[in-house]
């Protein structure tokens, strides 16, 4: 660094690292020494120790040693449960090795060789489709067996056309009702696709279900397998749906239902560890921006199982949402959880947020009151006088002006 | 000493820890979380200057941590590749809350949305030190004031915080040089005004 006592010329970064303590002993002594002739260096040097001690502060922001044992107790669980899981797939792993299954394999393999010949032929019952044919059912179901190794059941009042059947390929328009497909494991250069109006469904391998009865939209199940729904539009977005999930393709949108369903089913009759997997997978596959239906649901479900920090994370989450009523239920349920660990400030800043965004919500008067008791040496302080204009009940008017008397005694 | 230091006294270096949690150990994976878990959280804090939402952070980190181990290709520190995870994380995280809070804004609720994320950001940054810090910084972009955190805060050389961007160690270099001169005009402006000030009493005594 130039010895100047003005600052002109010097190398001010040197400054900056010296106050961060990023310089070598040697070079921290020589740019010590031209601080004591350099005036203008001198004082830009103290306003980045200032920096520094700021820097030093933020340092030491840690975890608080419960909110930490918390999430390791979570990450413990979260583990143990997939470790379960991987038992039971080596468990299969070992009985798929061992010497005894080889000749059940063979027995299997020769099985599976009938199949595939049987399937390449049209099934008993079944019409064969044939290309450009136009499918219209009346009261009844009709059946046709597509050459690609698909099963297809046409359900009563149905409108659709077969647009291609062939050996490498199946493809279906539907205009209205529903096609149940079962298909046989396809080759790579084959393919089977239901398309409507609204996605194209394709397949690979699986058993499934499209119906059309609504012009606004298609729905899916499926039974087997893996489906791809692509809905139809610009900004389309790929779904994947694996056996037991089911969706609707609304717009440029394909909705997620089955595991919603499934979740639901196991909170309704307390399977709370399956809840909470199928409510996590749904919010893992989701791709809408508004979850807190299913966000709130799991905040449930950790409540259940005692797990105050996810119940915590999810009903915080779930109280920035738009929904003011679901909102409102999670301040609530905020406030109850931090009451249930005695943490007040918590509480109290919960009640805050929840005033600033509802004043007038369904829970005002009770946020009101707590925030009110806990101001009480200032009578004329905000959250008293707010709520003695707004509160019709007269008890707990009363039990606020006692309580404030006695804070004031 | 402390619990849980004792329980991870065994594993105080990356490649134990790493094939300690390879070989299915938990006490390894205990000692990579509880040497991370603190930067972590004051990294995704930094971020998403909300507590709550940093916590969750943390787990959601350590679980994909978990779970991708094995696809950690060791050409880092493992700290490296946790920041690279947790850096990830934070900023979808943001981009989530960003686009939450631009919705709820369309509808136009009564929601002060810097208050609300503010308060929990403030009760841990309230000092003033730390505030000349944070209002020096904030007027930098975000990936200025990511850098400037995991240099001088979390003191990772520019080649780990190239990994963690994901960019080259140049741009970092070129970015700290920028950073620095931003700060000093910063200090040198701050100390015009505290001269300014302290002549205007003068001149009025």
């Amino acid at each position: 660094m130039s010895e100047k006592h003005n600052g002109q010329g010097c190398d001010q970064e040197l400054l900056f690292e010296l106050a961060m303590g990023k310089l070598s002993q040697k070079q921290a002594e020589e740019v010590s020494a031209h601080l004591e002739i350099c005036s203008e260096c001198a004082s830009i040097y103290e306003g980045l120790t200032e920096l520094d001690e700021g820097l030093q502060d933020i340092k030491s922001v840690e975890l608080d040693s419960r909110v930490k044992e918390d999430i390791w107790e979570n990450l413990q669980e979260t583990i143990e449960r997939s470790s379960r899981k991987s038992e039971v797939k080596d468990a299969w792993n070992t009985i798929l090795h061992s010497g005894v299954t080889y000749a059940a394999a063979a027995i299997i393999i020769l099985m599976v060789a009938a199949v595939i010949i049987y399937n390449y032929m049209t099934p008993i019952g079944y019409s064969e489709a044939i290309n450009g044919v136009e499918i219209s059912t009346n009261a009844s179901d009709k059946d046709i067996y597509f050459p690609v190794g698909a099963k297809t059941k046409f359900g009563a009042r149905t409108k659709a056309s077969i647009l291609n059947a062939d050996k490498d390929n199946g493809i279906i328009f539907l205009a209205k009702g529903s096609v149940k497909s079962k298909i046989n494991k396809l080759e790579k250069n084959q393919k089977y696709e239901v398309h409507t109006e609204d996605a194209v469904f394709s397949v690979k391998g699986t058993a499934f279900e499209v119906t059309k009865n609504d012009p606004e939209k298609s729905e899916i199940v499926v039974m087997e397998g893996t489906v791809w729904v692509e809905p139809k539009g610009k900004n389309r977005k790929l779904m994947v749906l694996q056996a037991g999930e089911s969706a609707t393709v609304l717009g440029e949108q394909a909705y997620l239902h089955g595991i919603f369903d499934a979740g639901k089913d196991a909170l309704n009759n307390s399977r709370f560890e399956e809840a909470e997997s199928q409510f996590r997978h749904y919010l893992d596959s989701s791709r809408e921006m508004d979850n807190s239906e299913v966000e709130y649901l799991l905040a449930d479900t950790c409540l259940q199982l005692k797990n105050k920090n996810c119940a915590k994370q999810y009903f915080h989450k779930v109280s920035q949402t738009e929904n003011k009523t679901r909102a409102q239920n999670a301040y609530a349920a905020l406030v109850q959880l931090y009451s249930a660990s005695n943490e007040e400030v918590m509480v109290k800043k919960t009640w805050q947020k929840y005033l600033k965004r509802f004043a007038d919500g369904n829970f005002a008067e009770e946020a009101l009151f707590y925030l009110a008791k806990d101001e009480c040496n200032n009578k004329k302080g905000n959250y008293y006088g707010q709520f003695m204009k707004i509160s019709k009940n007269d008890e707990l008017k009363e039990r606020l002006k006692t309580c404030c008397l006695k804070q004031g005694e | 000493m402390d619990k849980n230091k004792l329980i991870t006294l065994g594993y105080r270096d990356e490649k134990l820890i790493l094939s300690g949690i390879k070989k299915g150990r938990n006490q390894a994976f205990r000692a990579l979380y509880e040497q991370n878990a603190d930067k972590v959280f004051r990294l995704s804090l930094q971020i998403l200057k909300d507590e709550v939402l940093a916590q969750n952070i943390v787990q959601d980190t350590f679980m994909t941590v978990f779970n991708k181990i094995h696809t950690f290709r060791e050409d880092s520190k493992i700290s490296t590749w946790i920041y690279r995870i947790a850096y990830n994380l934070s900023l979808n995280e943001l981009k989530r809350v960003k686009r939450q809070q631009s919705k709820v804004k369309e509808l136009s609720l009564s929601m002060n949305d810097e208050n609300e994320t503010g308060n929990t950001f403030d009760k841990i940054y309230s000092k003033q030190q730390v505030k000349l810090v944070l209002s020096a910084v904030e007027k930098m972009s975000e990936i200025k004031r990511n850098t400037f955190m995991l240099y001088y805060v979390e003191e990772k050389t520019a080649d780990e915080i190239a990994h963690i961007l994901e960019e080259g160690r140049g741009t970092v270099l070129k970015r700290l040089n920028r950073i620095r001169a931003e700060l000093i005009d910063f200090v040198k402006s701050r100390n015009q005004e505290n001269e300014a000030f302290t002549m205007g009493k003068v001149g009025r005594s």
